[in-house]
């Protein structure tokens, strides 16, 4: 089933606050040309969005039962199978491997650790490690942030007290992200890792006859609010749940309305302090819930089943391209790929 | 990109009765063909035209033909050296391969067969399967249905079958707390209502007993999260439905996958987990145990519950119990990236990823008589990738289980119709070098005839002579008379996948 996705995405139209238009609208051009990031005024759209104003949410609600992700690749082979177990998206948590476990195993007061540690957490610029706890759906994270070898000139555990499993980090931080089917009141996950439902929310196994039964099949041509909600659920990481209090949406299912409990500060302010990766896609989630446009989203620049951004050469130049780019297509700026967030830690 | 298989042999005007190059069941990535196998590819294609020309037959019937099967081999020896038993007498009468290979003389009872509910895939059987008598409707699951019927009886020799599952799970109650029945039930792709009901279907439409049928339940299905444990009751429901009601004759277990979203898969010798599954089970009379072993790269966070590392304690703690590990639980499949990587494959040993581990488990445990060796898809994948590395898997299999432990599956229907690996190990046969470098004992017909069918007929209770005269007189036998009668031939086709060629 969709569920009520479908529905909730184009049952209700988009209002626009007036107390916001003028004000926001104005600080929205002027950060722009301060940031030198606004190709012309004229791109500016004639209104302000309320983001809230359409579609529904799931927060507070039990998780949907979805069919899970070893289901779906077992007729999805064609196209999804060959590059899926090194996408990105599946391995947001992924097995510990020899690499990650001989690190740990070099510091004296770590090495215990190793012998219990399962999956590790974080690619380039940290580790966390984690064990499963004896609860459902719940992971142990170790308390040392781990930088892999080669990212620091200092050692890997530089900034470490003394190791332990913390049972909440994960929980309260992480698991919105890092793993499918989060039920916020609880906080436990279904599958580690992100799967189908995380984006394709909940899937009538009918599709087989109609994809258009299925959120984001290409058929279907979702609206781009809809799209950014999704995308944003996990990639806008200055966000905060207003009923769960938690720095991940609350029972975000695809197809929902993100902000309408997710609070994210969509001001011009807020989009120019993140880092070049943070800001490109804030800039576009208000280009679009904000701002009304709808040409472009994540969909447009990235493939997702194969982690692939290619297409992004392609797109028409806009404000976005100038969160890495330097004014020319050619040059990147010095900081283009740095990430980080005080919300992740990462 | 990936293509269906058939799709691919259209596109290049390819009509093979054995595919040359590894088609994929979806549980491993395909590779491409490589120079030896386009050799092969071509070869069979240049003297089906010499010999349907001396015959004055064309290609398409001679290909269809059993002396288009023998040509195939023919020209395997042609590329690879004399691996099979085929002589050039069989590629030009149909009455030299019948004497050598007598239709019949084995008793063949293929454990691992798959259709799917609800899925097309793009391919449509002659008209005359609608007179065959099965309800025949719309329906995609009912298509797909008929076509597998047609595959595995019609097309191939197959005696019997088993309907095995794929994961998925079925769900008791609505929201009102009513028991649901049949398709609201869900449970994926092959649900275990939808494998009786069709096993029910095809022993009627026979008149006596042709399929078998397993159960998707397994221990993490049916999940208490507040205790974080399987939710017993809720399990045991379940079962007891699949036993009594669905009349299931195995599970089908896929340790690696959560279709219950416990947010775990599960191991075999998991005590508190997987043992009261047992106990239940054994309480219920059924104690066979189908688990699905190695193939299993695309899951990333569970695919090391594919590892047989989990068979060993189970089985010494229930020897009661028969666990038949599909696959062999070869971990890659030959056309995968990974199968070429150092340390997957040891010529020198005849190792194979995981299959070895299979392997010393027996040799650790010389007495253990409740594990078996499945090779659906194994041996087919291994033929075709180099007769060799076959050799040391049937080798092996037989060397350290016996030969009473080896048991015939195909993973049919992707493989198309299973006649052309039913062939291939009725012709195939371990070289003097092998047998003498490593221990390995030449297959006699005996033999053959035990893993063709006899062993699995002893697991589910089978009498297969009683079987072999009763068959003749079934209606699927009149109908596949019938269906030759008026012209039918196998399909060359196979339904997996295979890399698109640019």
């Amino acid at each position: 089933m969709v569920g009520c996705a479908q529905k909730c995405s184009t049952a209700s139209g988009v209002r626009r606050r007036a107390g916001l238009q003028s004000g926001f609208a104005l600080g929205v051009a002027a950060v722009c040309f301060a940031l030198g990031t606004l190709p012309s005024p004229a791109a500016d759209p004639p209104g302000v969005l309320d983001p809230t104003a359409w579609g529904c949410d799931h927060a507070g609600t039990a998780v949907p039962e979805s069919i899970t992700g070893d289901e779906c690749l077992f007729c999805h082979r064609v196209k999804i199978g060959p590059g899926w177990p090194q996408n990105r998206h599946q391995s947001t948590i992924r097995n510990i491997d020899p690499e990650a476990l001989a690190l740990l195993k070099t510091s004296k007061s770590h090495a215990p650790f190793a012998e219990v540690a399962e999956y590790v957490l974080g690619r380039t610029n940290q580790w966390r490690f984690l064990k499963r706890s004896g609860a459902y759906g719940r992971l142990d994270m170790l308390s040392t942030r781990v930088h892999p070898t080669g990212q620091k000139a200092v050692s890997p555990f530089a900034d470490a007290g003394a190791p332990h499993w913390e049972p909440d980090t994960f929980a309260n931080q992480c698991a919105g992200c890092h793993s499918t089917g989060v039920d916020s009141r609880n906080k436990t996950f279904s599958a580690i890792s992100l799967g189908c439902f995380s984006c394709h929310g909940e899937v009538d196994l009918d599709h087989t006859k109609d994809t258009i039964k299925v959120l984001l099949a290409q058929k279907r041509n979702d609206p781009a609010r809809v799209v950014m909600s999704i995308c944003g659920s996990c990639h806008i990481r200055t966000g905060r749940s207003r009923s769960a209090a938690l720095p991940f949406p609350n029972n975000f299912v695809p197809g929902d309305n993100l902000f309408r409990d997710f609070a994210v500060d969509l001001s011009d302010a807020a989009v120019a302090k993140l880092s070049p990766v943070d800001r490109h896609v804030l800039q576009n989630v208000c280009d679009v819930v904000v701002r009304g446009k709808g040409e472009l989203t994540c969909l447009s620049c990235h493939s997702v089943h194969r982690s692939s951004s290619s297409r992004h050469r392609r797109q028409p130049r806009s404000a976005i391209c100038w969160s890495c780019h330097d004014g020319d297509v050619d040059k990147l700026l010095p900081n283009w790929s740095q990430a980080n967030s005080a919300t992740c830690g990462y | 990109m990936w293509i269906p298989k058939w799709q691919r042999d259209r596109n290049k005007g390819v009509d093979s009765p054995i595919p040359t190059q590894v088609v994929s069941t979806e549980e491993f990535i395909p590779r491409p063909q490589n120079e030896k196998q386009k050799q092969w590819e071509h070869l069979i294609g240049e003297l089906a035209g010499e010999k349907s020309k001396l015959l004055g037959m064309t290609k398409r019937d001679f290909l269809r033909s059993s002396m288009g099967m023998a040509t195939a081999f023919f020209a395997s020896n042609m590329v690879y050296g004399p691996y099979w038993n085929v002589e050039a007498a069989e590629t030009l009468e149909g009455a030299a391969a019948a004497e050598k290979f007598p239709k019949g003389e084995y008793f063949i009872f293929d454990v691992q067969t798959h259709f799917t509910d609800g899925v097309p895939l793009g391919f449509r059987s002659a008209p005359f399967v609608k007179d065959m008598g099965f309800k025949l409707d719309e329906n995609p699951a009912a298509y797909s249905f008929n076509n597998f019927v047609k595959e595995l009886f019609f097309d191939s020799e197959t005696s019997m079958i088993v309907i095995s599952g794929v994961p998925g799970r079925e769900k008791h109650k609505d929201n009102e707390g009513t028991v649901l029945e049949a398709k609201a039930r869900g449970g994926g792709v092959l649900p275990s209502w939808l494998m009786s009901m069709r096993k029910k279907e095809l022993n009627d439409l026979a008149g006596g007993k042709r399929a078998l049928c397993q159960g998707n339940c397994a221990p993490n299905h049916y999940w208490d999260r507040a205790r974080n444990q399987p939710d017993f009751p809720a399990l045991f429901e379940q079962m007891d439905r699949e036993k009594k009601l669905y009349g299931i004759d195995s599970w089908k277990w896929y340790c690696h996958t959560d279709p219950g979203r416990s947010g775990n898969g599960f191991r075999l010798d998991d005590e508190k987990m997987t043992y009261p599954f047992y106990k239940k089970s054994i309480e219920l009379g059924l104690k066979t145990f189908s688990v699905h072993k190695g193939f299993s790269s695309q899951s990333e966070t569970l695919g090391h519950l594919a590892h047989p590392g989990d068979v060993e304690k189970a089985a010494k703690d229930h020897p009661e119990l028969t666990f038949i590990i599909y696959h062999s639980a070869l971990k890659h499949g030959s056309w995968e990236p990974q199968f070429k990587e150092s340390g997957n494959y040891d010529p020198t040993t005849g190792d194979f990823l995981w299959h070895a581990e299979l392997m010393k488990i027996k040799e650790r445990n010389p007495h253990m008589k409740n594990v078996y060796c499945e090779i659906g898809s194994a041996f087919g994948m291994l033929f075709i990738a180099h007769p060799e590395m076959c050799m040391h898997l049937i080798g092996r299999n037989i060397k350290t289980y016996g030969v009473d432990q080896v048991i015939w599956g195909t993973d049919c229907l992707w493989w198309g119709s299973p006649q052309w690996v039913i062939d291939a190990f009725k012709r195939f046969q371990i070289t003097d070098k092998l047998c003498e470098q490593f221990g390995y004992g030449k297959l006699t017909k005996e033999d053959k005839a035990k893993i063709f069918g006899l062993n699995a007929a002893k697991i589910y209770g089978v009498d297969a002579t009683a079987q072999l005269k009763a068959f003749p007189k079934d209606t699927l036998s009149r109908l596949k008379s019938a269906f030759l009668d008026r012209g039918g031939q196998r399909d060359n086709t196979a339904y997996g996948w295979v890399r698109a060629e640019v």
